[in-house]
């Protein structure tokens, strides 16, 4: 056992060398992550619509009935942007339609309180009578918003915008009508009051501008989330993810160097076993993995904030983030195992890792987060080692969960590393 | 610390030991009388690669005196490096069986594995690593640390007469020095038997010359040697005893001398194209 160990450490302190002196790699693995997150994030932030095709899911719960619902319901469908969801107000609680919102399962969820529309309606109806009191209005009701933590706040805003544009159409609507039907009997009461003077009548026209209705944006996540969801919460777990993908190039480029050469034959020649051999050299390379994180996180943190970004928090869920990266770390250099057993050559398997890397890093989300991607392309996504990370990522940093609500990720991402190691093997045998 | 660096070294050689006598124990006398000088004895190899139609080894079979500075001889693409694969236990045979020091190779390979060296055809060396470095590495994975594997570099760098290069990456290396330091590597941790896989190709003359002398010293020091070669004229300067191999096979072996004049050859060369003919072998 005290061979075993002293073996590992052996090579892990050999691979550590070469890596410090593969200056080229290492330029590569921390340098392109980097650009790559400030100028993705720089270029999102300015975005206001995320996806301009894709449909996002909306939850509605209705628990008024009545016609700002209906109203509102009508301009979502409209929008072609959204697919609605109802529920059912008389049998779903509020705080179950927020859960199921916090939880990621929908975008966003819209609830209208019950009554609203009565009340609504009741007070534009005194608005506008002749027996109207001056001067503003009381405050008027709220229809409840409540966003995924996860969505980028173009998205949000877009969503926002919809629907106050929807309530105050409704709202107008219902002014105007109680102004059409009032405005003569104002007329009249107006002109005894001034005695025909050269004053214009106040008709209450100034109620037009109030809003009766306001969209209140509630925050969705726990209670002690303040992380602003934002393209620099995605952007920054995403990029590390994407850039620790690519240490599998070094990696397999190391296996093959040894292959390629006669060190192999040696290794294989001395009483020891490759299985101590191959820990070391993931050791040494799951300490890349960390480096690059640890860069990534610090330019989020520090170089963000100067360049007018908001700045990366991880906001003390220190303990399950660094498991999240050691899981991610050991299926990227499970997957350079891979590729260093498939490969000849150094050439191929930069060119196949790197291709199959861009692949499964846009499916996985890195690019344009899965609840902006189309159906098909959400339930494939599903497949991608990087969407288990990111998706575990993200329900830490944005939704507060714990390493037990994240453990079905955590699994896939070991099993990924365990099968492919064992593929390696299996492929290593036969090719004898 | 030195503790556990012996506990590192010695299980090997108890069971190592171990072994033996249980299988002494078993063998009749004159059995045993045979292991004491016979270092590795290989009966019948049989190889075939996938997807190879000939079979790289056929029926391939040799007997090594312990101490003796042994030459397998072959043109290019005889089974020389397969051979020295199996006998090195890199390689599993289709059939047939290897014993080493007494120890059956396929029931004992960690034990013989602590007992054997190999210098292999292709260099063994990480480029980006310095001479030392290389060493250290090798070193620490026989279980070497501290002193103990200072000395054994120094022995090792000294011999092969590289201590002043020492400290210089492996890539600045010209060829002949990349080939001292291969053979430095497979010197570490003294191995009783040390199998040279054709180890003077493409260097120059100088380099050439000190690799020939070291490995005699080291044979006359009680290694015993096995090394591949199609140089006939370094066999006949360096080896005790030769096998030519052709075909996978082993057509001739015995004591150089003893071989080429029982055969009315005034030198192996001759022997050799006698027995392998002329014919162009590119493979
Ligand atoms: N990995 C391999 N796969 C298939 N054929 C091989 C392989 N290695 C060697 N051979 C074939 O086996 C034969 C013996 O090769 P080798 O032992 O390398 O010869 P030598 O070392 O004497 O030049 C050759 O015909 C060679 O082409
Ligand atoms: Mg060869």
């Amino acid at each position: 056992m005290f061979k075993f160990f002293n073996h590992i450490i052996a090579s892990t302190w050999k691979e550590t060398l070469l890596l410090r002196r593969d200056k080229a790699g290492l330029l590569v693995l921390f340098f392109m992550p980097a650009a790559l997150v400030i100028i993705i994030t720089l270029v999102q932030e300015n975005i206001m619509e995320l996806s301009g095709e894709k449909k996002s899911a909306i939850l509605f719960l209705d628990q008024d009935h009545g016609q700002i619902a209906t109203r509102l319901r009508q301009s979502l469908h409209d929008s072609k942007r959204v697919t609605l969801v109802e529920l059912d107000g008389a049998t779903v609680r509020r705080d179950e339609a927020i859960a199921r919102v916090r939880r990621g399962d929908y975008q966003v969820g819209v609830i209208i309180p019950e009554g609203t529309s009565t009340r609504l309606e009741a007070r534009i109806e005194t608005l506008f009578a002749a027996d109207a009191p001056s001067g503003k209005a009381s405050d008027g009701d709220l229809i409840l918003v409540y966003f995924d933590p996860g969505v980028l706040p173009g998205f949000r805003s877009g969503i926002l915008a919809a629907l106050q544009l929807a309530t105050f159409n409704i709202e107008m609507e219902l002014k105007v009508k109680a102004l059409q039907e009032n405005v003569a009997v104002l007329l009249a009461g107006q002109q005894m009051m001034m005695g025909g003077g050269g004053k214009k009548p106040d008709l209450g026209l100034t109620h037009l501008q109030e809003n009766l209705l306001t969209i209140s944006e509630e925050q969705a996540g726990s209670k002690r989330e303040e992380s602003a969801p934002s393209a620099v919460q995605h952007n920054i777990p995403a990029w590390a993810l994407f850039g620790l993908f690519f240490t599998c190039i070094p990696l397999a480029g190391s296996l093959l160097v040894e292959r390629n050469s006669g060190i192999w034959i040696r290794l294989m020649t001395m009483p020891i076993s490759s299985v101590s051999l191959l820990i070391g050299k993931i050791i040494g390379y799951v300490g890349v993995c960390f480096s690059q994180i640890l860069l990534i996180v610090l330019i989020g943190h520090f170089l963000f904030p100067t360049l007018g970004l908001p700045a990366f928090t991880i906001n003390g869920h220190l303990v399950p983030l660094v498991v999240i990266s050691l899981c991610c770390s050991l299926a990227a250099c499970g997957y350079g195992v891979l590729l260093g057993s498939v490969c000849t050559s150094l050439e191929q398997a930069s060119m196949f890792g790197s291709i199959s890397i861009v692949i499964t890093a846009a499916l996985g989300g890195v690019l344009v987060p899965p609840y902006a991607m189309p159906g098909v392309m959400q339930r494939i996504s599903g497949f991608s080692p990087l969407n288990w990370g990111l998706s575990a990522y993200q329900d830490v940093l944005l939704r507060g969960s714990s390493i037990a609500q994240i453990s079905g990720d955590l699994c896939r991402l070991l099993a990924f590393f365990l099968v492919l190691l064992l593929i390696s093997w299996w492929l290593n045998r036969r090719s004898q | 610390m030195l503790d556990l660096k012996k506990q590192g070294k010695f299980p090997d050689n108890e069971s190592f030991q171990w072994c033996h006598e249980s299988m002494s124990a078993v063998a009749s006398h004159s059995d045993r009388a045979r292991s004491a000088t016979i270092a590795i004895e290989v009966d019948s190899l049989v190889k075939i690669y996938k997807n190879a139609t000939d079979p790289a080894l056929n029926n391939f079979s040799l007997s090594v005196e312990g101490g003796s500075f042994f030459g397998l001889l072959g043109p290019n693409g005889a089974g020389k490096t397969t051979a020295l694969s199996i006998i090195t236990g890199l390689l599993a045979p289709d059939s047939g069986s290897v014993t080493i020091l007494g120890l059956r190779l396929d029931r004992h390979l960690r034990q013989i594995q602590t007992k054997i060296g190999l210098v292999p055809q292709d260099l063994a060396l990480y480029e980006n690593l310095t001479a030392t470095e290389n060493l250290v590495f090798f070193g620490r994975l026989y279980g070497l640390a501290g002193r103990e594997l200072q000395t054994e570099i120094d022995r090792c760098l000294e011999f092969t007469q590289l201590q002043e290069q020492r400290n210089r990456r492996v890539s600045t290396f010209s060829g002949g020095m990349k080939r001292r330091l291969n053979l430095s590597a497979g010197m570490l941790y003294q191995p009783d038997i040390l199998f040279l896989d054709e180890p003077t190709v493409g260097i120059d003359a100088q380099s050439r010359q000190l690799i020939h002398e070291r490995l005699t010293d080291l044979n006359r020091q009680g290694t015993t040697l096995i090394y591949t070669t199609h140089y006939m004229e370094e066999a006949q300067e360096l080896c005790s005893h030769v096998g030519i191999i052709d075909d996978g096979r082993i057509i001739q072996q015995g004591r150089t001398m003893d071989l080429t004049r029982q055969q009315g050859f005034n030198n192996l060369n001759d022997l050799f194209f006698s027995i392998t003919g002329k014919k162009l072998r590119d493979v």
